[in-house]
């Protein structure tokens, strides 16, 4: 399966602010990724450099295969994407011609494709209405028809449900799902963790920067036989449990130790025999909410 | 991408208010200046000594006294200065440089499309007042000198002398270009545009001349005065059968002169929006 979108080691300094610390991803095609965090995590500058936006301090980012920065931004015309805390439009234009001058900028959008997205979105009745005007809900979802009136190949999205009512997520929802099986990649960035869990194939978890952890939505719900420890010298205690017979991975992550393959008794007394105690022993949850809060806030 | 980003902008462009309102202001203001100068004349307290101006206002002479109110060194430049700052400046506050940007649009091209437009608006914006005051003057000239001789307008160099008023704001443009790409505040771009329009080129640039010498050698080359001095050309459109030639208080630069000194101040403004645009990080 080829990769749509990749990024090796992307990291975004602020001055003192590590707003992104190497992350390194790989989304392949006709796959829906989730980009989960708390407020302010470096999801939205990830994504903006991910969209030639903002100049990473390090790092590449390639799309359909090809190097993208702020000044190479010719791979971003097969992409559409909806970022910020509210979409970008031009209030004193009607939502239709807020979706015209989109389409203005990529050969081959109709006026039928036009109407066509206005249908996807419900905003066909509030087609000629100044977007100005709009709910916090309807600028998302003109938004989102100015992302995907010209049929992108990969789908960038910041919180594409921000403002809606229930109904209106569902429609998103599925929405996102009929576009993923018709072949289009989405990424999508999102606080509505049960959201992720019904569409999104693999997520990654970002926490001050750095991804915490990323796979398969089953997998990291299931944990396998993943057990997390807390202990004093992380480093002392990932050398000792790689000693420990049918264990599949020792992951030290600041002042956690995550271990695949054992189970927390064995992990535990291991540890006990050569005198490390752990505070705290996390065994495997098996919701999303939960996973993203222990992964979070251990590494606070 | 450039042909698509060009009529995208002018599409924004048209429909947005300022830019018609700005014609109407300048309109308004030549209705206004020429209709109490034709009162004056008519109402008979013009002296023979005060008489001549009502000249300004007759056919040709009213085409040149239009053109002055949209030139660099008249209103022209303040209405250039803000339309400049709502173009651009407002798209970081609404998030739709971005817009751009990730619909794969070079950020050279975005800029690009912007200038280009603002030309033609520079255009528009010299066209209506010459407009509106040249039916005005055609209009009230049999009153004050007895007949109207179209003829006694050179339309060619009426056509030059559009240019040339419209040459003479592209420094602003291009200073204000810049303000906006630095301050990505509209408040602030106008802000500044503004103060620099009416306190250095209102205020100091005129005291500069008053004590003459260096100060008003320098003086000359601020864009106001370049204007003043393509301004001096525009006097080209009245064909006088006896020669004679407004004169200016001012001794301005060679036109030529002024003209180089434009363009110097729009590629360095110009380039260092475009040098920084390049190097900003957007975000939203």
């Amino acid at each position: 399966m080829s990769t749509t979108l990749k990024t090796r080691h992307l990291r975004k300094y602020f001055g003192e602010v590590h707003a992104v610390e190497d992350v390194s991803l790989d989304i392949d095609a006709g796959e829906v990724f989730g980009f989960l965090g708390p407020n302010g995590a470096g999801k939205t500058t990830t994504i903006g450099m991910m969209l030639g936006l903002i100049y990473p301090t390090a790092g590449e980012i390639e799309i359909f295969g090809q190097p993208v920065t702020p000044s190479q931004t010719a791979p971003l015309q097969r992409v559409g994407a909806l970022v910020g805390a509210q979409p970008s439009l031009i209030p004193y234009l009607s939502a239709r011609d807020n979706i015209q001058i989109i389409a203005d900028l990529h050969p081959g959008v109709t006026s039928a494709r036009i109407d066509e997205v206005l249908e996807l979105v419900k905003l066909t009745d509030a087609a000629k209405r100044k977007a100005g005007k709009f709910s916090t809900g309807m600028k998302q979802r003109l938004g989102l028809a100015m992302a995907l009136v010209h049929r992108p190949e990969l789908l960038i999205l910041d919180e594409p449900t921000n403002g809606m009512d229930p109904a209106g997520m569902r429609e998103v929802r599925n929405l996102l799902r009929a576009l993923a099986e018709n072949g289009t990649t989405i990424f999508l960035s999102s606080h509505l963790l049960h959201e992720v869990e019904q569409i999104c194939d693999r997520v990654a978890v970002l926490n001050h920067g750095a991804i915490v952890a990323q796979g398969r939505v089953s997998e990291l719900l299931s944990g396998g036989t993943a057990v997390r420890v807390r202990v004093s010298n992380p480093q002392e205690a990932a050398t000792l449990l790689r000693q420990l017979p049918g264990v599949e991975a020792v992951e030290p992550n600041g002042v956690y130790v995550t271990v695949t393959g054992c189970d927390s008794q064995t992990v535990v007394a291991h540890l006990a025999q050569h005198g490390i105690i752990p505070s705290e022993v996390i065994t495997p949850q098996n919701d999303l909410e939960s996973l993203f809060m222990q992964l979070t806030q251990e590494a606070s | 991408m450039f042909a698509p980003m060009v009529k995208t902008e002018f599409k924004k462009l048209a429909r947005r208010k300022l830019l018609w309102i700005e014609m109407i202001v300048l309109g308004g203001l030549i209705v206004m200046f020429f209709g109490s100068l034709f009162a004056l004349h008519e109402s008979g307290l013009l002296t023979e000594d005060t008489s001549e101006v009502s000249d300004v206002i007759a056919w040709p002479d009213g085409l040149i006294t239009a053109l002055g109110f949209a030139s660099g060194q008249g209103l022209g430049g303040l209405l250039v200065v803000i339309l400049v700052s709502v173009v651009v400046a407002q798209e970081y506050d609404w998030g739709t440089i971005g817009l751009w940007l990730h619909q794969g649009i070079s950020r050279r091209t975005v800029l690009a499309a912007k200038f280009a437009v603002l030309l033609v608006a520079a255009v528009l914006l010299t066209l209506a007042p010459l407009v509106i005051g040249g039916l005005f003057s055609a209009a009230i000239t049999p009153s004050i000198v007895g007949e109207l001789d179209l003829s006694q307008a050179n339309f060619g160099e009426l056509v030059l002398s559009v240019l040339r008023t419209a040459y003479s704001l592209v420094p602003y443009i291009a200073l204000t270009f810049l303000f906006a790409v630095l301050t990505r505040s509209m408040a602030f771009s106008i802000g500044v545009g503004v103060g620099y329009a009416l306190v250095i080129e209102g205020v100091v640039s005129q005291l500069m001349i008053l004590v003459g010498g260096l100060p008003e050698k320098i003086a000359m080359w601020l864009p106001g005065l370049m204007a003043g001095s393509l301004s001096e050309l525009n006097q080209q459109i009245v064909l006088s059968a006896n020669g004679e030639e407004r004169e200016f208080i001012v001794e301005y630069l060679d036109p030529n002169l002024a003209a180089v000194g434009i363009a110097v101040y729009t590629v360095i403004f110009l380039g260092l929006a475009f040098w920084r645009f390049q190097k900003q990080d957007i975000s939203g």
